[in-house]
């Protein structure tokens, strides 16, 4: 009885560690989560479910996470990961896509711009993963090249380099966009 | 006219930030919260569940399986004589469970005691019975097929007997049943 008592008592108190440490996580990351879900889906209901998902999973296994300083990194690859599940798995996503791009991408801009944006959208959505996820974490938050070498655990002229691929890509499929308008 | 003249890094960058700059609703991190203390409980409740289950499937078992008297008390089921036990014919359609019955080819996970049903136990008792006082001759059943129809005759089934329609029918091997 006496074992128990002690015992009790310090696994509930590595819990509450546990617990106040993934809160704060939580409160960093929440939005980065969503964003890069976001960045998958184009829709903001499906994008929250995703994120709370990755949220669940990293939770349970945060206690596994050595390096915690890691885990913005290891949620944005979670996320990812699960945003593309969900994506493909629905079938109807493009038709909500094409909604989501107009009801919520553009709320910044005027009318006219939608059609921009909605390219600026299909040319992100034609680039490789790597790539692709470069230009993503790059636009959410601010994040630098060394930031986003940090998330995607590479280095940072790696991301450089990917970048400027990416804008060169994007920047030639607007064009092409544009002129066939 | 369209303007399709390139863009430069900075302005595409600015497109890329402003495309992105969706906020999640107001509710997202409590909804966050909520599904994360779900996930918290969830490993107490997967114990407790299966601790539960875990205890009736013992129940289970102990009821079902294990206890011998629950199974003694199981109703009995009237079976033909010869579905139960081979026995050595004394007259053609008389059949008598005896313990010299050849046992050899029971298996032994299965309950060997000899179940007869009541009225042929009742008959059959009768039989021995009035061997034994010296009513019965069986001398003549012995010699002819005719006189052991007749034979049948002394030990005639009662009609306060249940009716034959609650029997099986006999499958010819040896089987288990209800003890008597």
């Amino acid at each position: 009885m006496s074992e128990r008592a002690v015992i009790l008592p310090d696994v509930f108190a590595v819990d509450a560690d546990l617990d106040a440490e993934f809160e704060i996580r939580l409160r960093e990351s929440s939005t980065l989560a969503f964003r890069v879900a976001y960045s998958v889906l184009r829709h903001r209901e499906d994008a929250e479910d995703v994120a709370q998902d990755a949220f669940a999973k990293a939770y349970g296994n945060f206690r596994q996470l050595r390096d915690r300083d890691r885990f913005r990194a290891w949620l944005v690859r979670l996320t990812w990961r699960l945003a593309l599940d969900r994506r493909r798995s629905d079938l109807r996503r493009a038709a909500r896509e094409r909604d989501g791009v107009q009801a919520e991408t553009l709320p910044a801009h005027a009318a006219s711009g939608r059609e921009r944006a909605y390219s600026l959208w299909e040319a992100i959505d034609a680039l490789p993963e790597k790539l692709r996820l470069v230009v993503v974490l790059s636009g959410i938050e601010g994040h630098n090249a060394t930031e986003v070498a940090q998330l995607l655990g590479v280095a940072a002229g790696t991301v450089k380099s990917r970048m400027n691929t990416a804008r060169r890509r994007i920047r030639e499929h607007l064009q092409c966009a544009m002129s066939n308008r | 006219m369209r303007d399709v003249e390139p863009m430069t890094d900075a302005a595409l960058d600015r497109e890329i930030t402003d495309a992105l700059a969706i906020d999640p609703s107001p509710e997202f991190t409590a909804r966050v919260r909520q599904r994360v203390s779900r996930e918290r409980r969830s490993p107490a409740l997967r114990w407790e569940a299966f601790g539960a289950v875990a205890a009736v499937a013992v129940i289970a078992l102990y009821l079902v399986g294990v206890s011998p008297t629950r199974r003694a008390s199981s109703p009995l089921v009237a079976r033909s004589i010869s579905a139960v036990v081979t026995t050595p014919r004394i007259a053609p359609g008389i059949v008598l469970a005896t313990d010299d019955a050849p046992r050899s080819s029971v298996p032994s996970t299965i309950d060997t005691t000899v179940l007869v049903d009541e009225r042929e136990a009742r008959a059959t008792r009768e039989l021995i019975s009035g061997v034994v006082s010296g009513r019965v001759d069986l001398a003549p059943l012995l010699n002819t097929t005719a006189s052991a129809q007749a034979f049948l005759d002394v030990v005639p089934i009662r009609e306060s007997d249940p009716p034959a329609s609650s029997w099986s029918p006999p499958v010819g091997t040896i089987e288990t049943g209800v003890p008597q």
